[in-house]
């Protein structure tokens, strides 16, 4: 979306304010035009009222980063969301759709594969779905699962048990098991990160 | 005299609220109209409001829609959420014992 320089903006805000989500571009715009034109009906200069507005607004470089972080959604127009972040949530929903068509190349399709299938796959999805949200309960459902995935995945080796059901029951590879593991614990980690982030968002924005 | 960084934040909550519970309203007006309520004494930097907006409205505590100013630019309308009620009436019942405790507090001491 374009942002028209009406205010004359510095090259610097304006470069700023492209990068921003559009809806939160376009409220932060709002507010300086409104606040801007207030200067202007009040008698002083164009560039007495940009300065005065730039003053009572803050610090544009500061306040805008942190409106982005905070926003509910359009989660995939943040583009100041890390890569892991982004990683993160393609992963689990690659995972989910990958763990739900199990099922179709199980070998012996049982009730307990295909609900151990769905199961898992359900799990992803509602992590990928929290991740999108940046929601704070994702923190503990990544670390439950997490530990979950590595205890099972530890198992593999040593009980033959566990790895014949994950194979012909869940269809699934146990390197694969091992592979989501690693992965879960990489998504604890952007979790926490988040939910560290948020917290110091929420302390210095709100108390 | 000027509020402390540090109340400031600590009140925005129980302001936004209190503030939208009066009616729907946008960034700049209630920026505006802190400042009235303050006699400018409250002093936010108008951008601080954003941040604080944007994670009530995560919270679920109020809700957001897109309109038109009377120039015809889009502009954001908030409003309280009834859940918000609730938080409201907490934050309110702990300003108020912070508040009745400073006060006797002082009483004491000038008296």
């Amino acid at each position: 979306m374009e942002h028209p320089n009406v205010l004359n903006l510095p090259p610097e805000i304006l470069r700023l304010l492209k990068t921003l989500p559009s809806p939160i571009a376009l409220e932060l715009e709002d507010h300086l035009l409104e606040e801007y034109s207030r200067h202007l009906r009040d008698g002083e200069t164009p560039e007495r009222a940009l300065q005065l507005t730039a003053e009572r607004f803050g610090e544009l470089l500061e306040i805008a980063p942190a409106c982005a972080a905070v926003a509910p959604s359009r989660w995939w127009l943040r583009r100041e969301a890390p890569v892991d972040f982004k990683l993160v949530v393609v992963g689990w929903m690659i995972l989910s759709v990958f763990m739900a068509s199990r099922i179709c190349f199980a070998s012996t399709p049982s009730h307990t594969s295909i609900a151990a299938c769905l199961l898992t796959g359900l799990s992803c999805a509602c992590l990928g779905a929290g991740f999108l949200r940046r929601s704070g309960t994702i923190v503990w459902a990544s670390t439950v699962f997490a530990l979950g995935t590595a205890v099972i995945s530890f198992f593999v080796p040593i009980r033959q048990d566990i790895a014949d059901f994950i194979v012909s029951g869940c269809a699934l590879e146990p390197i694969l098991l091992e592979v989501i593991a690693v992965f879960s614990v990489l998504s604890m980690a952007t979790a926490w990160k988040e939910a560290r982030a948020r917290k110091q968002l929420a302390l210095t924005y709100s108390g | 005299m000027k509020i402390s960084k540090e109340l400031n934040a600590a009140s925005s909550t129980a302001i936004v609220l209190g503030i939208l519970q009066e009616g729907e309203s946008y960034g700049y007006a209630i920026a505006q109209r802190v400042r009235e309520l303050s006699r400018d004494e409250v002093q936010w930097t108008d951008g601080m409001l954003y941040p604080i907006l944007h994670r009530l409205e995560g919270d679920g505590l109020i809700s957001a829609r897109w309109g038109e100013s009377e120039t015809g630019r889009k502009r954001k309308y908030y409003r309280i959420e009834p859940s918000a009620l609730k938080t409201l009436k907490e934050e309110r019942h702990q300003w108020n014992v912070v508040h009745n405790v400073l006060q006797q507090l002082w009483n004491t001491q000038t008296s």
